[in-house]
């Protein structure tokens, strides 16, 4: 006669029989539940989460701002004479960490990135300079952060300035 | 001994109902295997620039190298505060270079990338390196005659 699978009700845990067990099974009852072996996939599972938890390192969003170096070979192009903005950073502050935005030729100073956004959108709005073409350097002393200087370089392209560049630094 | 009428085999075996139990170990193994980014050579654990309102795009370029300039540990700062601002190493996917050997290495990913006309230089450096640590890499830009380069910072930055 073809042995019948015994029905597991809903609430029922169900557990693998080992072969003695499901002989003496039979005996008693006539049949026995037939269950795959789930116990060592449990337990690879929980060996594998227990690697990606302790593991896993979400990275930080990240992203590029885009920027181009002048091209050294091809043709010339005149550009028509625009007085450049010159943005001059200082390290100021505890252990030199801070900075001093400033605009070179003139005694004008920022205390954060916002101001300087400000004034260089203020500069192109009174110029009728639509399409930045006002070159914008930045002329960081040596020992000034890389996160300031890429806080002034984001100012610039924020303010939609196209030629945002770069200035060797000075000491 | 009369046989109870409610546990018509015997008395009632305890058993924990492990079930929902792996239900959800098993959407937790699964959210970490997606969601899991190994450690990758060309991302070293660095602290980003944080600019306000940043100007950020997650390009994704295929022909791309990724200069990492690495600064010292807080440890190696703490014994000796010189350190503090200088760059300890620059790297192109996980190989220390020198400032001179920049030059070469770029125009050797810029021959072995997919697209050579569309490669570009991805400047990823620590917030708390000097600019002058990183004017060498824009010199050996300039030396290797690219003039693509992408500046990496946080998607989110200060207000």
């Amino acid at each position: 006669m073809a042995r019948s699978p015994k029905k597991v009700s809903g609430d029922e845990t169900v557990h693998y029989v080992s072969a003695r067990r499901e002989r003496e099974g039979r005996k008693k009852h006539g049949s026995v539940a037939i269950q795959p072996p789930l116990t060592p996939m449990i337990d690879i599972v929980f060996q594998l989460l227990l690697f990606f938890l302790l593991a896993c390192q979400f990275r930080t969003a990240e992203g590029q701002i885009p920027a181009n170096l002048p091209k050294v070979s091809g043709q010339k192009v005149t550009i028509k004479a625009l007085d450049p903005i010159r943005i001059k950073l200082s390290a100021a502050g505890p252990k030199r960490m801070g900075v001093t935005i400033g605009i070179k030729g003139t005694n004008l100073t920022f205390a954060s990135g916002n101001e300087l956004y400000g004034y260089l959108k203020k500069i192109k709005d009174r110029y009728g300079d639509k399409e930045g073409k006002r070159p914008v350097y930045i002329l960081p002393l040596g020992d000034v952060h890389w996160g300031h200087v890429v806080n002034a370089f984001n100012q610039g392209i924020r303010a939609k300035y196209k030629n945002v560049g770069f200035a060797p630094s000075e000491q | 001994m009369a046989k109870s009428a409610v546990y018509k085999q015997g008395p009632a075996q305890m058993a924990v109902n492990m079930t929902p139990m792996i239900d959800c170990v098993f959407q937790l193994l699964i959210f970490f295997m997606l969601t899991t980014q190994m450690a990758s050579k060309d991302f070293p654990n660095i602290e980003l620039p944080r600019p306000a309102h940043p100007q950020v795009k997650d390009y994704k370029e295929t022909s791309r190298a990724i200069v990492n300039v690495i600064p010292y540990s807080a440890a190696e700062i703490r014994k000796d505060e010189s350190l503090m601002g200088m760059a300890m190493a620059y790297t192109i996917k996980g190989q220390v270079l020198n400032p001179e050997e920049l030059v070469s290495a770029l125009l050797n990913a810029q021959r072995t990338c997919q697209k050579p006309e569309e490669f570009v230089v991805e400047i990823r450096a620590d917030k708390r390196v000097q600019y002058s640590e990183i004017e060498p890499v824009l010199q050996a830009l300039k030396d290797a005659e690219l003039s693509k380069m992408h500046i990496t910072a946080m998607q989110k930055g200060q207000e």
